[in-house]
């Protein structure tokens, strides 16, 4: 079947428009549900993300503190993130 | 119970000096896997040649940047990275722990032990890539390399911050001369460097073996990726070597590189770019195989006193198929260099070893470096050779010959004959100006051709028991005058008039 190059090409843009939305939006990962301060919280922290769409996702592995994630740039502050930092530290000392 | 306690004091003093600070990082996902490459999305901001953290803790390095995807070599076990796996940019660029604690170790080409010792430890760090010093900071060769080969050091002089290519088929005494060279530097003042790529584990075992049998470990450094190591490590070996290079370069040493071979590396990046698909040109290598090599090479240098005043000498090897150094790779390597050792495989089965063809050979910079005392004696000796190469090729057809003919090709076979050297025997510079020097002053010519190394064996060994002062000057002052000449004669005629 061959694909007629306009649509194709359409469809690359529409899906490059959606990527883009969905590298926009802020992913706050946490262990629990955060309130509506604790987010205030967060956003005045990393002010770089104010004033952006967010969404939260609830992910009990982190165990507790929370992981930021906007497109590839991400801000790992959890708890499991730091113990696995903490596991390569142990193990590059000898 | 102590030592656990000392640990825990370690890792306290660690955690201290490390505060929980607010720092982004790219993020990336593993999306596909090839043989030692992997492909991954995300990593937006990711750079050429940036490291990244995977999952089981393996390290991987950007060598490729797509408008969707991102291309790494894994350095370490690629097997156990699975699809999906997560991977960290680390914001630095691949570089290996440098110290003075390496000399006598082998490691790999990220700086890690191979030989069961501890750790290198240090707080410093050499990049692997690194560009090569301009024009201002270089200064022209000027301190020969004394590889202790008769052939080379009278034919084809190396010189410190030269780079001679040694190429050969397999089996013809490459790596050989680049290890005896090494042996000869043990009163040189020069930490060598001996880089192995994609070789046989065993034949680095036997390498590292020889060299510490005769203490040459104390001032050499191996880097090793064998042939059962990913093409990503036998691809970063020759720049991590170069790296160790440059560290005691910078501390103004003479250093001497071996890359033993670049034919094995250029494989492994013709691997490696494949897996890539990027396009493929002749042979099927990529098209910056050049770039490959000239950039390393480059990197070996002579720096002025303002930029520490060391050296970094290359000694590339390559392997030929039947002898033809018009291949893709040799010619790219040889159009780099300042000058190839040829080696051929007809006179290595004639016995003549090294195998060194003496007409193929040249060193393009060399010769303003070569020392008085050799420089004295060599000059004769290449007309004599040249000569005495398009006679034998003559003679062979012609029955009679004259009497100026016969005594040119009796000189010449002479002088063949003495350029003959038995492997891991370096010979010291007075020695080889001594043996030289008889056979083209004509000394050699009534003696019969076998009893030219008994001569050879019963001159040196008398020079070094009667005459040590004499073998003493020419070493230290690296010149020959009437007087010594006068000597050196009547120490021949008489050892000559001895054996007889």
């Amino acid at each position: 079947m061959k694909i007629d190059p306009e649509v194709k090409n359409r469809l690359k843009q529409l899906l490059k428009k959606e990527v883009e939305k969905i590298n926009k939006m802020v992913v706050i990962k946490s262990a629990y549900q955060l309130d509506k301060n604790e987010i205030d919280m967060v956003f005045r922290a990393l002010p770089e993300f104010y004033g952006m769409p967010y969404e939260t996702i609830i992910d009990q592995e982190i165990m507790a503190g929370i992981i930021v994630q906007q497109g590839s740039k991400i801000y790992d502050l959890s708890l499991s993130g730091q113990l696995k930092s903490l596991s390569n530290k142990i193990y590059e000392i000898d | 119970m102590k030592l656990i306690d000392e640990y825990l004091k370690t890792i306290e003093k660690e955690l201290g000096a490390s505060k929980l600070d607010l720092k982004s990082s790219e993020q990336g996902v593993v999306t596909e896997i090839k043989d030692g490459v992997i492909i991954l999305q995300g990593l937006d901001n990711a750079a050429y040649g940036e490291l990244l953290e995977l999952d089981n803790n393996c390290l991987a390095y950007v060598i490729d940047l797509s408008d969707e995807n991102v291309g790494a070599i894994v350095l370490g076990d690629y097997l156990s990275i699975r699809s999906g796996s997560k991977a960290k940019a680390l914001g630095r660029s691949l570089s290996i722990p440098v110290a003075d604690e390496l000399l006598g170790r082998i490691v790999d080409p990220l700086g890690a032990p191979l030989d069961n010792g501890v750790k290198i430890k240090t707080d410093l760090y050499f990049s692997v890539e690194k560009v090569a010093p301009g024009v201002v900071a270089r200064e022209a060769v000027s301190v020969p390399v004394q590889t202790g080969i008769k052939a080379i050091d009278s034919l084809i002089p190396i010189g410190r911050g030269q780079r001679e290519l040694i190429i050969g088929d397999r089996g013809t005494g490459k790596t050989t001369i680049a290890v005896d060279t090494i042996l000869n530097q043990k009163s040189e003042n020069m930490i060598c460097v001996y880089c192995a790529i994609g070789q046989k584990n065993s034949k680095v075992a036997g390498v590292a073996e020889l060299l510490k049998k005769n203490y040459a470990m104390d001032y050499t450094i191996i880097v090793s990726a064998s042939a059962s190591d990913s093409a990503a490590a036998q691809y970063l070996a020759p720049y991590s070597a170069s790296a160790i290079a440059e560290y005691f370069m910078s501390k103004g040493k003479d250093v001497l590189v071996v890359y033993d071979d670049l034919t094995k590396h250029a494989w492994a990046y013709r691997q490696i770019s494949l897996i890539l698909r990027r396009p493929a040109g002749r042979e099927a290598y990529p098209g910056d195989v050049f770039y490959l090599h000239s950039r390393l090479l480059e990197r070996a240098c002579r720096v002025d006193k303002k930029h520490g005043g060391g050296s970094i000498t290359a000694l590339p090897i390559i392997e030929t198929l039947e002898g033809d150094v018009s291949a893709y790779i040799p010619t790219n390597v040889i159009s780099i260099t300042d000058g190839q050792i040829v080696l051929d495989v007809d006179l290595f089965n004639a016995g003549i070893k090294p195998a060194v063809n003496v007409g193929l050979s040249v060193s393009r910079v060399g010769g303003n470096a070569q020392t008085k005392a050799m420089k004295q004696v060599a000059g004769k000796l290449k007309l004599d050779l040249a000569q005495y190469r398009d006679m034998a090729a003559f003679s062979q057809f012609e029955g009679e010959l004259d009497e100026e003919t016969k005594k040119l090709l009796n000189r010449g076979a002479k002088i063949t004959q003495i350029l003959k050297q038995n492997k891991n025997r370096p010979y010291e510079l007075a020695e080889q100006v001594v043996v030289i020097w008889a056979a083209s002053k004509g000394y050699l010519d009534s003696l019969p051709l076998h009893e030219v190394d008994v001569w050879e064996t019963k001159l040196i060994s008398d020079l070094r028991l009667r005459k040590k002062n004499l073998i003493d000057s020419i070493n230290k002052n690296k010149i020959l005058d009437e007087k010594m000449e006068k000597e050196i004669g009547k120490t021949i005629e008489e050892n000559i008039e001895n054996g007889k």
